[in-house]
């Protein structure tokens, strides 16, 4: 959304409404803050009233303009009209309903509120979340509906008017339909569809930055697909377009690392972390210790890992990613 | 040519007084600072809008 939604002119006459923030999880300034207002997952967005300091409404994940106006509306009703209960109000978006359900770990009902919606829903970025949430929840139940919202996911990626991060999100929730069933050829099959819509995003997004921000994708892809050089040309385009950030570096580096070009993929991980910061300087570490296994450097793997509990150390609490650690932890007790 | 001077000089003045709106570089954002946003929420009796990213 930083790289398209929030400069869409179409918003240049909501800039009044609000005072706006932007809090980067990974920067040690925004501990207190994160303490105070916990997140699951990124994005997440709230609003909070200046009165009280209360979040009275939020959601998670991206939105395009047009809803992000509408989401702006119900946040203005929220201030005037608090829950009995204190609790942040919800969109009342039908991805929104059901993606609660899910993050509450409520797949059946989830489920089921996703095969209500479903029907009545246009074509667009609200109805491909219930397809794909709904997708979710019916693997996680085990449901035979998986097969039906599989389909309706496939369909989605065909929608028109996505943010590219929705659509190739659908694409990946596709190669996790398939290896969630434990169908090896059907998820590499998906995963190739998924980088063939990567290549074609990269020469339709209107920057670097809009490119970049797919990059992610791009690893996961090429990786799943068991063709990690496919992508090492756009990570290195990334490198260069945009050289103060360590993402591109350390997106490469797992490339040319899984591609088995371990020097350069050391020489790509010098680089990411010369420049990374916070908590995920330690995926960074971790990842720097499988190439050095790889090059069948044991002790200097065990090494780097010791520095990335180092470090751990050095963060503020709130901010420790306990999940990581014990990783780390346990790859050094093996 | 006199009154072609006033016209010239009434539509000048109209484009002074009502100059072009500002180019939108998108929602104006203050980057990783709760309690200087928080301050100017409560000072222009608005809400604060916060979105929470990571940059991986």
């Amino acid at each position: 959304m930083r790289a398209t939604v929030f400069t869409d002119p179409a918003l240049a006459r909501h800039a009044g409404r609000f005072v706006w923030l932007s809090i980067d999880t990974e920067n040690e300034r925004n501990a207190a803050f994160l303490e105070k207002y916990p997140w699951k997952a990124v994005p997440t967005f709230q609003v909070i009233d200046p009165r009280t300091g209360d979040v009275v409404y939020h959601w998670l994940g991206a939105v395009d303009a047009n809803a992000l106006a509408k989401r702006f509306d119900e946040a203005e009703f929220a201030l005037t009209q608090t829950r009995p209960d204190g609790a942040p109000r919800l969109p009342s978006s039908a991805d929104a309903e059901v993606l609660a359900l899910a993050m509450a770990g409520k797949n059946d009902e989830c489920l089921a509120a996703a095969s209500a919606r479903w029907e009545a829903l246009p074509p667009g970025g609200e109805k491909a979340g219930v397809a794909a949430i709904g997708l979710d929840c019916a693997l996680s139940s085990k449901s035979p509906e998986a097969t039906t919202f599989e389909a309706r996911v496939k369909d989605a990626t065909g929608y028109p008017g996505l943010l590219d991060d929705d659509r190739s999100s659908l694409f990946g929730a596709l190669v996790d339909a398939r290896d969630r069933q434990e169908d090896e050829a059907g998820g590499k099959a998906a995963a190739i569809a998924w980088l063939d819509y990567l290549d074609a995003q990269a020469k339709s997004a209107p920057g670097a930055e809009a490119r970049a921000a797919l990059d992610g994708h791009r690893v996961s892809a090429a990786i799943r697909a068991g063709d990690p050089a496919r992508m090492i040309p756009a990570l290195e385009a990334s490198v260069r377009d945009l050289p103060e950030d360590y993402n591109p570096p350390a997106r490469l580096a797992l490339l040319l690392r899984e591609a088995g070009r371990l020097d350069e993929a050391l020489a790509a991980s010098d680089r990411a972390l010369a420049k990374a910061y916070g908590p995920r300087k330690l995926n960074l570490l971790d990842a720097r210790a499988t190439i050095l296994e790889k090059k069948g450097d044991p002790d200097g793997a065990k090494a780097v890992l010791r520095q990335a509990l180092e470090f751990a150390q050095t963060l503020p609490e709130p901010q420790r990613p306990k999940g990581m650690i014990a990783r780390i932890e346990k790859r050094l007790a093996g | 040519m006199r009154a072609l001077g006033l016209v010239l000089a009434a539509a000048l003045g109209f484009l002074a007084c009502n100059p072009r709106p500002a180019p939108f570089h998108g929602l104006p954002f203050i980057e990783n600072d709760f309690d200087a946003a928080f301050a100017r929420s409560q000072q222009a009796a608005v809400p604060l809008f916060v979105e929470v990213w990571a940059p991986w």
